[in-house]
């Protein structure tokens, strides 16, 4: 027995060394009782008869399908992207062009960057508007087959009009 | 049961492949079923995700590199699915998170593969109002009955935290179900 230096209480040998221990214990306890008292030890979910059976042939199945299912390729991708893309400058450019015929500001003097960020602050022009703007036989076709996009805008595109990436097939290298 | 090993190394192996992934399936189906039920909620979307999750370890296999268990490989994934999952399902409805998860627990009382009572039915609520990672901890810990060191190397997070997070979790879900 030890003996407090100042009054006389004593106490346990070792109290204090295991104190951290024994609370712990005791807080696992409290949790333990009242986890078991008040939350039910099952959440009632159930499954139809035999399905557990059932998952091996469907799995084999599915990953059997998924196989076969033909993988778009990124690169395929491309080419709309090319197509819209070539659109949207072909648009740019014959804006640019109308506004230097009424504004006399020459259209090289502006760079595309500045163009497009201009039409990006203008939020009361929507993309039915500009399609109105458009006669269709100005559009250079050319374009579709000249203009090269960087990898880098193409992403940015996706990143910023794509929803759900997973439409489109990365080969999940992500996992490992 | 199969060895860890053993298995990986038939599953990258392409003439024994078809039967190892056989193995696989049959060996961690219930498993990780229950684990993707507890965070869908629904058995159909469940089964769902199941098949997808088998099949991303199909392709993945490859690329497995034992760094962590084979098990905690797929539970990984499963638990990556059951969430983007989720996530495609909130998008698609228009809602936010949250009403997600009270639109999955409402949806419970119609599910004929829900057959909870009163009490069982409320820990679904708590469990909706739980953020993701504890309500994870709590299924994991309290239903599967996992170790904390199993669920750090899924969740990738320390025991120390995950303590934590189950010991607020069971907190927060006991307030709710003494609340009326």
């Amino acid at each position: 027995m030890k003996k407090d230096s100042n009054k006389s209480h004593k106490l346990p040998k070792g109290y204090f060394e295991n104190f951290n221990q024994r609370l712990m214990d005791r807080i696992a306890a409290e949790d333990a009782t009242t986890a078991s008292t008040l939350i039910p030890k099952t959440d009632g979910f159930t499954v139809p008869e035999g399905y557990f059976e059932a998952v091996q042939p469907k799995v084999s199945k599915a990953v059997a399908t998924n196989k076969k299912t033909k993988v778009i390729p990124l690169l395929g991708l491309k080419n709309w992207m090319a197509i819209a893309a070539s659109i949207a400058i072909a648009i740019v450019t014959y804006l640019g062009i109308n506004r230097t015929n009424t504004n006399s500001i020459a259209l090289d003097s502006l760079s595309n960057a500045e163009i497009l960020a201009y039409l990006n602050n203008q939020t009361d022009v929507t993309t039915y508007d500009l399609a109105e703007l458009v006669n269709p036989d100005n559009i250079n076709t050319n374009l579709f087959s000249e203009t090269q996009l960087e990898e880098e805008l193409i992403l940015d595109y996706f990143d910023e009009n794509l929803d759900d990436l997973d439409t489109i097939d990365f080969e999940y290298e992500d996992y490992e | 049961m199969v060895v860890e090993e053993t298995l990986v190394a038939e599953l990258k192996n392409k003439e024994t492949q078809g039967k190892a992934f056989e193995v696989l399936v049959d060996q961690y189906k219930e498993r990780l079923y229950w684990h993707i039920r507890r965070i869908v909620l629904n058995h159909d979307d469940a089964d769902d995700v199941l098949q997808n999750t088998f099949i991303k370890v199909y392709r993945n296999i490859e690329g497995f590199k034992a760094n962590s268990k084979l098990y905690s490989w797929m539970y990984r994934i499963a638990t990556n699915e059951s969430l983007t999952f989720l996530d495609k399902k909130s998008k698609k409805l228009g809602k936010s998170t949250t009403e997600m998860q009270e639109y999955l627990v409402e949806n419970l009382e119609a599910d004929v593969y829900f057959e909870g009572d009163a009490i069982q039915l409320k820990l679904q609520e708590a469990l909706a109002t739980l953020p993701d990672k504890q309500k994870l901890v709590f299924n994991m810990k309290y239903f599967q009955e996992m170790k904390y060191e199993e669920i750090s190397e899924i969740l990738e997070t320390s025991v120390g935290a995950l303590k934590t997070s189950y010991h607020l979790a069971s907190k927060k879900i006991e307030a709710y179900l003494k609340a009326d």
